[in-house]
């Protein structure tokens, strides 16, 4: 499923760190270097990762490439959280309730 | 612009069951109920369990793996700890609590699974540790949710 992969993604700090800059507004690759002690290349490679994930896009500005957080794949990974909660909860509720019945 | 990531998630259930037993099979039994086979670092032979003041995973041969350490344990009202699955030593885990509240024959459960916000809180502190604080939980359960 496709959260794996942005779960997967996030599992890295450097690229948390791509994410957290990006959240404050569009970036180029050299202004998100700048505030990272990795290279740029580095930081391309963490930003091709983070768009495959679904979790940053990119757009030509002018000479500048711009990426920028995608809010449908962070509103998707919020979802899935959800939805890993809402099971776990289901399935307690079910132990709970046949708990109360045995003790009746 | 992404604000909604940063809420909290929110989640309630009504159990039939008094406070108590669901307290208890919600902290003694997580064990029992806990959906191990998609979401563990182990896998389905795993087990889980609130051991002291921790919440421990371990795997049939002995590994154990830490989710999160007990902040508030209120017995049949409140239960509070952080939660880091598959990132044991996290510095600026999440944190989850969960309140069971009597409602009727019945209680009910509201979890909140917040903290997503520490990040920026630092920054306002003037501490900018690029390192930590990305809303992250599961992502070592990444594989076996595939």
């Amino acid at each position: 499923m496709a959260y794996s992969h942005a779960l997967q993604a996030l599992g890295d700090p450097t690229r948390r760190s791509v994410l957290e800059q990006l959240r404050e507004g569009p970036r180029a690759v050299g202004e998100i270097a700048a505030q990272l002690p990795v290279s740029r290349p580095a930081v391309s490679q963490h930003l091709r990762v983070l768009k495959e994930a679904g979790l940053v896009t990119e757009r030509q500005d002018g000479t500048r490439r711009l990426y920028r957080v995608d809010p449908d794949g962070l509103a998707g990974l919020r979802e899935y959280l959800d939805g890993f909660w809402e099971e776990a909860l289901a399935s307690f509720k079910a132990a709970a309730e046949a708990e109360e019945r045995r003790k009746k | 612009m992404t604000t909604m990531t940063t809420e909290a998630i929110t989640k309630q259930i009504r159990v039939d069951a008094d406070p108590e037993t669901a307290f208890d099979v919600f902290t003694g039994r997580i064990g029992d109920w806990w959906p191990l086979e998609h979401y563990s670092v182990f896998g389905r032979e795993a087990t889980v369990a609130f051991e002291g003041d921790r919440i421990v995973e371990r795997s049939p041969s002995g590994e154990e793996t830490v989710w999160g350490e007990v902040l508030d344990f209120e017995v049949a009202g409140r239960v509070r700890f952080t939660w880091h699955p598959g990132r044991p030593g996290d510095e600026e885990p999440t944190e989850v609590e969960v309140t069971f509240a009597s409602d009727g024959d019945g209680t009910l459960v509201t979890l909140v699974h917040g903290g997503w916000d520490r990040l920026s809180e630092e920054r306002r502190a003037g501490r900018v540790d690029y390192d930590n604080g990305w809303p992250l939980v599961l992502e070592r359960y990444a594989g076996l949710t595939t």
